[in-house]
């Protein structure tokens, strides 16, 4: 972060979240950040993409289920989370439709490590296509902070356009929350960069209805 | 006695130094990247090498001079790999929307075949890989703007395509790979960050795909590794790398954070690629930008990570792709610098015919850029 000083990138998420806060629209507004390279040519290059995780839920609307087996069933009951057994999701019958419509239910899917392993048999490849494969979890991982995991989890990915964008948060985080998850989701996208902040053209952020700012 | 396997390793790889190098292109001005190297199958003597200038050169595997450049493409070369029975057949995926199969022994500016896809999907083919027995060539493709992906298929005899995937993955494909042994069994990755595994002798789709494993990030490169071969390793753009059991789907092992392990004098910028994975060891190749590299040991059953030798000198920039050849014991490297690097476990003798192949390949090269300044 060598590169942005503490105050400036204050300011501008101050003015960002000012913009949200002048003509209120009917949703929660995103906030996200922008990205553009150069010095970079993705013919040649190595592939910009990847996932970090964020230390706020950027999007905490998201809406996980847990396909699990017995224990992890009765965990997400306990923690109030929608959760799926393996006999249900063979109701299913390998159904298009039908495991479209439960990838449409929900934002991610978490599975037990016993469970995932059926999961293409059972429901065949419809939550690959639908780009919502569960991530695996084990009896040792805690359930609450795997679903946190999951729904701070960004991904980035550079297409054939030197600039990409990625949503780092929301207009009711606090500004330190999103100065917070700004400043590490900049630190690590600059850190897989070759010639790391030598690649980097400019940063904006802006919320989903308000101005761009450039913060660097 | 794998405590004796493993220390012979260990000390082949400390044995390991720069026996060639060679150079794809002298005279331009920004250097051609060298993006993939394939090495021929059987007693073939030739390695593969793709330049980011939309050809691939071969060289012989131990002078590393050059032995021809295939032209023809338009576009980037996204992947390169051999014919498993015919090893004079050498396939070629780009993002010019063709596939097409080239043959040593005749002219290496014609191929002998062009793949096409189906007008339905963009085409951009992004990865190749043909099975055993050199009957289904396999190519991945990139995400159209409606969010398909397709994998094709073909027969290698004919052009037309002969069946496709779609379903498996969301996003770029980036790798496939056919078993070395098992001519049905096909894996996929995607920077949706899924390994799929397929038996090909199933009639459609679902109930071809038997696995898939989840990297939770982007898939860079995806292999066979194991001493059975049973065992699917994967490696992400956020350098973490996971091993699974193809038998029984189980995890076998993730390493997520070896930026971070290794710190100060044992700094590493990026992971290239595993170099082999045998027992509960997996040695992995990770790299600087400033061209240096280390061979890295990583065990699944006590979890540690160590550097078993760093390989310095070779080359000047970041380091895109390897070949390890398990038998004769020696690894090639190729980078941005537009080099190949030769590492072999003979030490020092090899330290005078550095220099010699070096020469060679120079030479060699002038040649070829002299006939290629002609038609302009």
């Amino acid at each position: 972060m060598s590169k942005i000083s503490r105050d400036n990138l204050q300011e501008s998420i101050a003015a960002v979240v000012e913009g949200t806060k002048k003509k209120k629209r009917k949703f929660t507004e995103s906030i996200e950040l922008q990205i553009a390279l150069k010095n970079y040519d993705p013919q040649k290059d190595k592939r910009f993409a990847g996932t970090v995780r964020l230390m706020h839920v950027p999007k905490p609307k998201m809406k996980v289920c847990i396909l699990g087996d017995q224990v992890h069933c009765d965990q997400a009951k306990a923690l109030d989370l929608p959760c799926m057994d393996a006999d249900s999701l063979k109701k299913l019958n390998k159904d298009k439709k039908l495991v479209k419509k439960l990838a449409k239910r929900y934002s991610a899917f978490l599975a037990s490590d016993t469970l995932i392993k059926q999961i293409p048999k059972i429901l065949g490849p419809g939550l690959n296509r639908a780009g919502k494969f569960p991530a695996p979890m084990s009896h040792s991982d805690s359930m609450s902070n795997k679903v946190d995991e999951t729904r701070a989890t960004i991904k980035f990915q550079l297409k054939k356009v030197l600039c990409l964008s990625t949503c780092i948060g929301h207009a009711n985080m606090t500004e330190e929350q999103l100065y917070q998850n700004i400043s590490l989701a900049i630190n690590f996208l600059v850190s897989l960069l070759k010639k790391n902040w030598q690649n980097v053209r400019a940063l904006y952020i802006k919320s989903t209805m308000g101005k761009s700012i450039r913060i660097y | 006695m794998v405590i004796m396997g493993t220390t012979t390793v260990e000390f082949m790889f400390n044995q390991l130094s720069l026996a060639q190098k060679s150079s794809t292109s002298l005279d331009s001005v920004e250097e051609d990247y060298v993006l993939n190297i394939s090495s021929q199958n059987g007693d073939g003597n030739y390695i593969a090498a793709t330049s980011s200038d939309f050809s691939a050169r071969l060289f012989s595997k131990d002078t590393l001079a050059v032995a021809g450049v295939v032209k023809g493409h338009t576009d980037v070369l996204s992947d390169i790999c051999w014919g498993k029975s015919d090893i004079n057949l050498l396939f070629t995926s780009s993002k010019d929307k063709t596939v097409r199969c080239w043959d040593t022994r005749m002219k290496l500016t014609k191929e002998v075949q062009s793949f096409k896809g189906s007008e339905e999907c963009v085409n951009v083919y992004t990865c190749v890989d043909i099975n055993l027995t050199d009957q289904v060539l396999c190519a991945g493709q990139e995400v159209d703007k409606d969010g398909n992906v397709f994998l094709h298929f073909w027969d290698r005899r004919q052009t037309e395509v002969l069946g496709a995937y779609s379903e498996s993955h969301q996003d770029d494909i980036t790798q496939v790979k056919f078993h070395p042994t098992q001519a049905d069994k096909l894996i996929s990755g995607s920077t949706d960050g899924l390994v799929c595994l397929y038996d090909i002798s199933e009639t459609c789709e679902d109930d071809a795909l038997s696995y898939t494993f989840n990297s939770c990030s982007t898939v860079a490169s995806i292999g066979w590794c194991g001493d059975r071969t049973d065992q699917v390793y994967c490696t992400t753009h956020i350098d973490t790398l996971h091993v699974w059991d193809t038998i029984e789907g189980d995890d076998l092992y993730e390493n997520t954070d070896l930026k971070e392990i290794l710190k100060d004098k044992n700094s590493i910028d990026y992971i290239v690629d595993l170099i082999v994975g045998e027992g509960d060891k997996y040695l992995v190749l990770a790299g600087k930008h400033n061209g240096e590299m280390r061979v890295i040991e990583l065990s699944s059953s006590d979890k540690v990570s160590s550097v078993i030798c760093n390989l310095s000198g070779g080359h000047k920039a970041t380091i895109r792709c390897l070949y390890w050849n398990n038998k004769d014991k020696y690894l090639v490297t190729g980078a941005e610098d537009s080099l190949l690097c030769l590492w072999s476990a003979c030490g020092n003798k090899l330290d005078t015919a550095t220099s010699d192949g070096l020469k060679k390949a120079k030479m060699k090269n002038r040649k070829t850029v002299s006939k290629r300044s002609h038609p302009y």
